[in-house]
């Protein structure tokens, strides 16, 4: 996901349903920058079909992205709550820092936060990938069915609650985490997999320097 | 016992002065439209099916829903539901979002309406909440616009309540910009509980501006005078799921595989025996809606959502009072003598 150039769309006095179809009018690996968004609109993105790269220069409001599955995102700012809900395939990627809920029920594609993201990261998550370089809130991966939680600066309170399924992987502290949950060493297969998504999400690090968290069984 | 249930309680009146509407200018169709467009989705009949399984059904779901779609009723199931039905025959399709369960992109995009059900089963307890993804109850409008994004901009999307909803729970439902509200009764009748929501649902949408705001009665309503009277109290469309129950294959029903063979054989030595459980059900059908036209004619009201609690006497003081709470004003109709209650 390297810095986009080319067209450039000043959205100041654009509705978010122009701006929408003015993205659903891309053709296909077109790549947009996106300048002057009018606060931080709720909503953004979803509802968004083409299948291009767009960056967008300036912060996003809550429930962004919903549902994204054929668009590569970068947002230069902040995301609200529940950026990436269900999302289903394609990227996104937060510069600075996301809400509560991020990545809730996603099952496909990866969301990348740069800055800290709040309570309840990847929560209900059913496959995909969600990585998160700060810190973030507490019930990470709350009800987890499937897919990859990556946090790389530690967890809060209660890490994996309700989880089911899927695999949390953590560098740092992390505060508790519930009975039903067991800490793993790192198998080479959790090396590579883990290795391949930093690298896919632009982050630096060494994957042997995360702990695995999975379900183990038992009520939480 | 059934004199103690609330419906049975109140009297539709008929309007003897009242220049009755001939039966075919009766419109009794109903609209949805979106906060975010100017589309309209519309039902010809103010009823929905909303827990019809094809797998009740077995061969004979592709013809009910295409008899469904005939009578203009639409149905709430998933599409995949509707997968083997010919494109032809799928009726108005309403989706269904329950707040444990993720999005789902070919759901919301193939619906023609969207529900929002707070309802989640543990064990045998319902319980209710709203999605917990909510961090407070203002983000519901982004919730929802979100959502109608997704789906492409067109589909009205709706929150389901319970029978006990507060006035504060659908205030935010109608502040979040809903396009419509479902109200649910669990119970095996419309209780009072229900009718006072009702109300209290259409009032709220009156002070708001948006008298016509539809609301979904999701409740066991058992014949086409309680739903004419449900609508009098302020619903837009009523299920008609109770009316048609003791025609719906049942789920317990089913035959097992051993009986099925035997079942499969009784059908056709005698094909007569499937077509009658549709033709039951279209006869059914059809007279529900032709009670349903003519209480409306001899309400002396030409359109659906004409009918007011001013079409409504209660046998009790509870219920009158509960009837006067939902009379709104309705420019097509003089005002009724109150000295007549």
């Amino acid at each position: 996901m390297g810095e986009l150039e080319s067209k450039q769309l000043d959205c100041q006095h654009l509705s978010l349903a122009s701006v929408r179809e003015h993205l659903n009018a891309l053709a296909p690996g077109s790549e947009v920058r996106l300048t002057n968004l009018p606060g931080s609109p709720s909503g953004f993105g979803s509802g968004v079909t083409a299948e291009a790269a767009v960056e967008v220069d300036g912060h996003v409001g809550d429930f962004a992205f919903l549902l994204n599955h054929r668009t590569d995102w970068i947002v230069a700012g902040k995301a609200g709550d529940g950026c990436g809900h269900s999302m289903c395939g394609s990227s996104i990627l937060v510069r600075e820092s996301a809400g509560h809920y991020a990545g809730a029920f996603a099952t496909g594609g990866l969301l990348v936060v740069h800055g800290q993201a709040g309570r309840r990261c990847g929560f209900a998550m059913c496959g995909g990938d969600v990585l998160v370089r700060s810190t973030v809130g507490d019930e990470a991966g709350l009800e987890m069915h499937d897919g990859i939680l990556a946090l790389a600066n530690g967890a809060g309170e209660r890490l994996g609650s309700g989880m089911r399924g899927g695999t949390i992987y953590v560098r740092g502290t992390v505060k508790s985490f519930v009975s039903s949950v067991r800490k793993f060493r790192m198998k080479d297969a959790d090396c590579m997999r883990l290795s391949l998504l930093l690298a896919r999400a632009g982050v630096r690090g060494d994957a042997k320097e995360f702990s695995a968290y999975r379900f183990k069984g038992g009520k939480n | 016992m059934s004199s103690s249930r609330p419906l049975d309680q109140l009297h539709l009146l008929r309007s003897p002065l009242t220049a009755r509407v001939p039966a075919r200018k009766l419109d009794i169709s109903v609209h949805f439209r979106t906060h975010a467009s100017q589309r309209k989705v519309q039902f010809a009949v103010p009823f929905m099916l909303r827990s019809a399984k094809a797998q009740h059904w077995d061969k004979l779901w592709p013809e009910f829903c295409n008899r469904l779609g005939q009578f203009g009723i639409p149905v709430r199931c998933p599409a995949s539901e509707l997968s083997e039905v010919p494109a032809a025959s799928v009726p108005v399709r309403v989706a269904v979002r329950r707040c444990a369960d993720a999005f789902q992109l070919e759901e919301l995009q193939t619906a023609d309406l969207i529900e929002l059900d707070g309802r989640q089963t543990e064990g045998n307890r319902i319980q209710w909440h709203w999605p917990t993804e909510l961090s407070r109850t203002d983000q519901l409008a982004p919730l929802i616009d979100s959502v109608r994004a997704a789906a492409g901009g067109n589909s009205p999307v709706g929150i389901v309540l319970p029978e006990a909803a507060s006035i504060h729970d659908i205030q935010a439902a109608k502040q979040a910009e809903a396009d419509f509200i479902t109200l649910v009764c669990t119970t095996s009748y419309v209780d009072a509980a229900l009718l006072w929501s009702l109300v209290q649902a259409r009032e709220i949408c009156l002070r708001e501006g948006e008298p016509q705001l539809p609301i979904i009665l999701d409740a066991a309503v058992t014949s086409a005078e309680e739903a004419v009277k449900c609508m009098a109290l302020g619903a837009t469309v009523v299920a008609i799921d109770s009316i048609l129950a003791p025609h719906l294959p049942r789920p317990e029903s089913k035959p097992t595989k051993s009986s099925h063979r035997s079942l499969l054989t009784e059908l056709g030595a005698q094909p007569s025996k499937t077509d009658s459980v549709i033709d039951r059900i279209v006869q059914t059908l059809q007279q529900t809606i032709d009670e349903v036209v003519d209480w409306h004619e001899a309400c002396g009201v030409s359109r659906a959502g004409e009918l007011d609690a001013s079409t409504l006497r209660a046998a009790t003081s509870d219920l009158a009072r509960l009837c006067q709470l939902s009379e709104w004003p309705t420019p097509t109709r003089p005002p009724t003598d109150d000295s007549s209650r």
